[in-house]
């Protein structure tokens, strides 16, 4: 294994170093333009692409990215359908916007060399911050202080319900917490992985190198696999969130 | 009366078996069961990827527990905490939502295998469903 003390010394935790582009700051804030602006300006701009330039075709039978993209948006119409239902389509645009730009970030940080944004758990964290404030203002907005029935299970005795309910809140609180550690752990736990066995590979030489090479192949394609499916686990949870503020179960 | 009607009516059927025309028609109805074959085959196979796709790896659904579990240990002890620096009550609170979040992990976790299993029933009913359809129309 190569030697942090020399030269040229193996860090896998270098890949998710921010450093600043253009250095800003406004009002005591710093607020430089990193690498991980840069990606998610490169995400935002890539699917806006995508979306537009595939689709202005118009055409009856679609070509290659057109279907890629009709099938992009019925996937998620389809999720917004079967897991929020009623009511529910009003929130399609907001819910495809989050759903491609996980799948795109977490897709761009395939890329050697590239920078995985989802792998910084600030970054997921205010995704889901966003969408619990916004989940549980749309629960008071429809139900009004009904909505806080949803903490009281129903059918419990008088005498559990403080505690019932304490544990309930708690439940709910947990939310951003659990959604925004899953697609950050899983991104950078995967890449960490990619890079140890990477340096295997360098570690070994010739010789015994090409047993942890084939395994970083099935796991870059793992890897993939993992990247779509936080991405639609990311997306679904907030349907079903979305669903529980809309209908209260 | 009743019995010479079904007779012409087979009658003709068996009859154009005999012909030497019908061989034709049978190659060409083996080769549509064999098309029909290939087809339940192809999209047996292709509601058994998405359901993979869908229910992901078990490392995935066991990582999702997970995180529940953490999630609410976390939480509650992070209230718990923070309760105690304002009220100046150091581990008392701390103690209680540190339980009290365990307790909250462990409903997450429950509620969220019980919508895995639904998931999996789900994907489960529709697989056999699409199945069943797909040699019906055989």
């Amino acid at each position: 294994m190569a030697n942090p003390e020399h030269g040229g010394g193996f860090d896998p935790m270098h890949q998710f170093q921010i450093h600043r582009i253009v250095e800003l700051n406004l009002f005591g804030v710093d607020v430089s333009f990193t690498n991980s602006a840069l990606m998610m300006v490169i995400a935002v701009a890539l699917i806006t692409l995508f979306t537009i330039g595939s689709m202005s075709g118009r055409a009856i039978v679609p070509g290659r990215m057109q279907s890629l993209a009709e099938l992009s948006y019925e996937f998620v119409a389809n999720m917004v359908r079967d897991t929020v239902g009623r009511g529910g389509q009003k929130y399609f645009p907001f819910i495809f916007s989050l759903f491609m730009f996980v799948l795109m970030a977490n897709m761009l940080g395939m890329i050697p060399y590239s920078f995985t944004i989802t792998s910084h758990i600030i970054i997921t964290f205010a995704l889901a911050i966003v969408i619990f404030i916004g989940v549980t203002t749309i629960g008071f907005i429809k139900h009004g202080a009904g909505f806080l029935k949803f903490f009281v299970p129903s059918g419990i005795p008088v005498i559990l319900a403080p505690l019932l309910v304490v544990i309930e809140v708690i439940s709910y609180l947990t939310r951003p917490m659990s959604l925004s550690v899953r697609l950050f752990a899983n991104m950078m736990a995967g890449h960490t992985m990619l890079k140890v066995f990477a340096s295997f590979v360098i570690g070994l030489g010739i010789l015994g190198g090409w047993a942890p090479l084939a395994l970083m192949v099935a796991f870059t394609g793992l890897e993939f696999l993992v990247a779509f499916l936080q991405a639609y686990v990311f997306a679904v949870l907030t349907c079903i969130y979305l669903n529980d503020a809309l209908h209260m179960h | 009366m009743a019995e010479n009607d079904t007779n012409n009516q087979t009658e003709p059927a068996e009859s154009h078996e005999d012909t030497p025309l019908t061989g034709h028609a049978h190659r060409f109805n083996s080769r549509l069961d064999e098309l029909g074959d290939g087809l339940h085959r192809i999209r047996a196979r292709r509601v058994a990827g998405r359901t993979a796709v869908r229910r992901g790896t078990s490392i995935g659904l066991a990582f999702r527990l997970i995180t529940e579990l953490v999630a609410g240990l976390v939480v509650g002890g992070y209230i718990g905490y923070q309760l105690d620096t304002w009220l100046g009550t150091m581990p008392v609170f701390f103690l209680i939502f540190f339980v009290l979040g365990m307790a909250a992990g462990m409903l997450n976790v429950i509620r969220t295998a019980r919508l895995m299993q639904a998931d999996m029933a789900r994907d489960d009913s529709a697989h056999e469903d699409r199945a069943g359809k797909g040699s019906r129309r055989d």
